[in-house]
């Protein structure tokens, strides 16, 4: 790209003026407050546009920098740049209001869209940091920008590439990260769901094991029916082995209902009873008779006081009858005392009251073991059946269990492994691919800044090396030495050095070098060896300067 | 002497069948199961052999009884069985103590006994699996004991895990016929002698083919035997090609038209092939949603050319990267790999 003509319609103390620039190299000489470094913001605006900044920042961005001084509205230019054997015209419009950019190819007056990108093809994809960073350098600012390094990583992909586009290495290795997020996520998804399968298969396994706590808690309970069924049958026919037997119950049957005769007669202790309250409601009727003719007679009333007598005296005959008949009622139970406990003595239970009952119970006892018998039946049949219940629920849950332990992932999830181990394979392989290919730039970039900067001292130093953390040292032969101990004019020649290197390798096409006021500390032979190198590059070259010594020696050099 | 040789029927098994018979397949493996009786009954079979793995798993007490029913329906042929290594006899299986129909014949010992047919000049050696492995060649000692005329062995086994078999020690055994279960794919060891029936249905996604049982007769002339298929599905393992003008919707085009070819009866498990578009992926997870698929696998690499792709890029990042996987083969997983790497820089360009 060579850029012919600046027309400088309105900018910064600029207005309608034309500027013919030719190929190769090319002094631009003036005086302080020339407007060099106008010019050279213009050719960069021209290139990239001029964006208006925002908030605080906006003050000072080169938009406000570069306002035209007067009437600001018009802010524009024309720039006519040729590339690849054909002419272009481009023109802007910076002012806010009617910002525009117009791009024509004057050979065949084809109109061009610079929103489309057909500018930034012309320019081989250079950004404006590029720009800035590489061919571009401005007063004091010839120490290489991070912008320059980070370009040398991007492009440590790119450098050769010669298809259309360039690959992003982030943007691949970011591509294949979210491929292995999507692969993982698809395996707990696969993951879950056979693990919902195995949880359903637990659940019922749980299930399974709950009913058989329950049936083993009905088996015990209903194992301790049955044992107290034996027993109670066992204590019945203990009974029946030492009991007294069918006659000698019998014969304690007559016994209960020979007393239960005596029960019947009156008893000493009720007559006693009798007689005591037959005398006392005779004296009591003896004394209410007193009572009533008490006032008017000294005597009692003769009809109650006789009433009353013979109520007390049927009284005492009472009371006298039971004295006696207890006196013989205790006789008696004193010598059936005896017999019973001869009886007790020769083995029979001591059952008073049982008698009669004990003879029905004996009855019904043989009822009752049959009926035992068949509870015993009938719950061993439920025991039966529960531990058969049981062991199927057994078998049922190992069954579950095997079934549980035997699941294996599927072929898709095998497949999705594969996929993962392929991803993460990518991603490292990818990694080192592209460490090789910064280092081969990285060599290729110090190659050509050694080649630069030795042609600018000449030969005084061989070679110059950026290493990995971006520090600079040059080799003069016997020595290697960090570029900061060296002089301020020697620095300047490395930072140049680099740039132009790097230029080489991260820029397509060949874009003008401009180079605003660099050369002030170089001594004459550094700028004469420079110049001389940057005159054989066969690219067109815009040295900006105030001084005089750099148009002679172009000059010369030119000539020659 | 007329038999019948089934295997492996695993009844009382889950198989895996797709969304349309996961159902009813544990079902069908006994409807199979039924028809095989029947064909019994039909034919009035002197035998019915079941070399092990009746059952899935440990049988339950009512699946003994639906099978003894089934077995009490023959009016002639009587059934001799073991068990294999899925059913094996535990201390409480039941079928230690489940009470057969008379013609009902279980060889359930540890060690090898045999059950004597005299009006059939036939004795039916065997043994059960007491425990879930055996790892010792027992078959290979076992030999003919000379009770009768034809003498028949009932075998289980034939891998590392359950009882390695050896068809030379078999061959010299001195039987008449083998009949072996275990390995479910049938196949003969040895023609009209030594054979495996195969599961009678497919139970794993990887019993491929066609599945059935062995029917066959021997005579004073020898062994004839017939293997029928008479399994109500097949698991099919479909290689689906795939080429550089396939879409995800040809490609399920494909699979549709690949099922409905086979009436749509059996259960497949698909495998995509071949170079794919590189810019096409393949929802594999949609795509097993057409019908009865158990599983699509993806195993298609985009449609690169890699050796050119590295001639035109060996300066670069590409070709760099393409260089770190020389000499990979195709469905490696560094090819796979590779495939990746070279999509994700391509795509990355601008």
């Amino acid at each position: 790209m060579v850029i012919r003509e600046l027309y400088i319609k309105n900018f910064g103390k600029f207005t309608e003026q034309h500027f013919y620039l030719k190929d190769g190299i090319q002094v631009i000489c003036g005086e302080n407050e020339f407007g060099k470094s106008t010019l050279h913001a213009f050719i960069r605006a021209m290139l990239f546009g001029l964006e208006r900044g925002r908030g605080r920042a906006a003050a000072k961005d080169g938009f406000s920098r570069h306002e035209p001084w007067e009437n600001p509205g018009y802010y524009a230019g024309v720039m006519r740049f040729s590339c690849g054997e054909r002419n272009f015209r481009l023109e802007r419009n910076f002012a806010r209001a009617t910002r525009r950019a117009y791009l024509v190819c004057e050979d065949d007056g084809e109109e061009l869209s610079v929103e489309q990108g057909d500018l930034n093809m012309l320019l081989g994809g250079m950004t404006p940091g590029l720009f800035d960073s590489t061919v571009s350098v401005g007063q004091l600012q010839t120490e290489p920008g991070q912008e320059l390094y980070e370009a040398l990583e991007n492009r440590a992909a790119n450098y050769f590439e010669t298809g259309s586009g360039e690959m992003d290495i982030s943007a691949a290795l970011r591509v294949l990260r979210e491929k292995q997020r999507d692969t993982e996520k698809a395996i707990r998804e696969e993951e879950a769901a056979q693990e919902a399968e195995r949880e359903k298969l637990r659940m019922e396994c749980t299930y399974l094991e709950r009913d058989m706590q329950a049936l083993q808690c009905e088996y015990d309970e209903k194992q301790e029916q049955l044992e107290a069924l034996k027993n109670r049958k066992s204590s019945g026919m203990m009974r029946e082995e030492t009991g007294t037997g069918r006659a000698e119950a019998e014969e304690r049957e007559t016994y209960q209902a020979d007393e239960a005769q005596t029960e019947r007669i009156v008893s000493g202790r009720s007559l006693n009873r009798m007689g005591l309250v037959g005398l006392l409601a005779g004296a009591a009727g003896f004394l209410w008779s007193f009572f009533l003719s008490g006032a008017d007679a000294p005597v009692p009333s003769a009809p109650s006081a006789v009433i009353s007598g013979v109520i007390a005296g049927a009284g005492i005959l009472l009371l006298l009858a039971g004295i006696y008949t207890r006196s013989r009622e205790r006789r008696d139970a004193g010598s059936r005392g005896s017999r019973t406990r001869e009886r007790a003595a020769a083995g029979g239970p001591v059952q008073r009251n049982s008698g009669r009952e004990h003879l029905s119970e004996i009855r019904s006892a043989e009822i009752h073991d049959a009926e035992i018998r068949d509870a015993e039946r009938r719950i061993q049949g439920e025991l039966d059946h529960i531990r058969s219940v049981w062991k199927d629920k057994e078998i049922r849950c190992g069954n579950l269990r095997e079934q549980c332990e035997e699941y294996e992932p599927g072929d898709a999830r095998k497949k999705l492994g594969r996929r993962l181990e392929a991803l993460a394979l990518a991603e490292n392989e990818l990694k080192s691919a592209a460490r090789e290919m910064g280092d081969l730039t990285a060599r290729t970039v110090n190659r050509r800044a050694s080649e630069i900067f030795s042609a600018i001292t000449d030969g005084a130093y061989k070679s110059l090396r950026m290493d990995e953390e971006r520090h600079l040292s040059v080799w003069d032969g016997a020595r290697n030495i960090p570029a900061e101990r060296l002089s301020r004019g020697t620095i300047e020649q490395i930072y140049l050095a680099v740039r132009l290197g790097a230029a080489d390798v991260l820029l397509e096409e060949s874009v003008p070098i401009i180079l605003d006021d660099v050369f002030a500390f170089y001594d004459d032979k550094r700028l004469e060896s420079a110049l001389k190198w940057l005159s054989r590059q066969g690219k067109q070259v815009i040295i900006f300067t105030c001084h005089k010594r750099e148009e002679e020696i172009v000059k010369r050099i030119v000539c020659s | 002497m007329r038999f019948i040789h089934i295997a492996d029927v695993h009844l009382g098994a889950q198989p895996d069948a797709g969304p349309l018979y996961s159902d009813r397949r544990q079902r069908e493996l006994w409807d199979t199961f039924e028809h095989v009786i029947h064909v019994c009954e039909e034919e009035q079979t002197d035998l019915l052999l079941i070399a092990g793995d009746l059952f899935h798993r440990q049988p339950l007490l009512r699946e003994l009884k639906e099978a003894d029913y089934l077995f009490s329906g023959l009016s002639h042929t009587r059934v001799v069985l073991i068990a294999g290594n899925h059913d094996h006899i535990r201390a409480d299986s039941y079928y230690r103590t489940f009470q057969w129909s008379p013609n009902v014949y279980s060889l359930f010992g540890e060690a090898p006994a045999y059950v004597d047919f005299p009006e059939l000049r036939t004795a039916v050696y065997g043994f059960s699996y007491h425990s879930r492995e055996i790892r010792e060649p027992l078959y290979d000692r076992f030999a003919a004991g000379g009770a009768e005329p034809f003498e028949i062995l009932l075998a289980h086994g034939g891998d590392e895990k359950h009882i390695p078999i050896d068809g030379k020690a078999l061959s010299a055994s001195g039987f008449a016929y083998i009949a072996l279960g275990h390995i479910h794919k049938p196949q003969a060891v040895e023609k009209n002698r030594i054979i495996y029936a195969g599961a009678l249905e497919p139970v794993d996604k990887n019993d491929t083919g066609p599945h059935g049982y062995i029917r066959g007769e021997i005579t004073d002339q020898g062994v004839r035997t017939q293997w029928i298929p008479c399994a109500c599905r097949e698991y099919v393992h479909a290689d689906l090609p795939v080429d550089r003008n396939d879409t995800e919707g040809s490609v399920r085009e494909k699979i549709r038209k690949l099922i409905n070819d086979k009436e749509n009866k059996n259960i497949y498990k698909i495998t995509l092939h071949g170079k794919r578009d590189s810019d096409i992926s393949f929802d594999t997870k949609r795509m097993k949603e057409l019908g009865n698929i158990l599983e699509v696998i993806d195993e298609t690499s985009p449609e690169y050319d890699i050796r050119r792709l590295y001639e035109d890029n060996r300066e670069n990042l590409l070709g760099q990267y393409i260089g770190h996987f020389a000499g990979c083969g195709e469905g490696s997983v560094e090819y796979e790999a590779l495939c990746e790497g070279v999509d994700a820089l391509l795509e990355s360009r601008g």
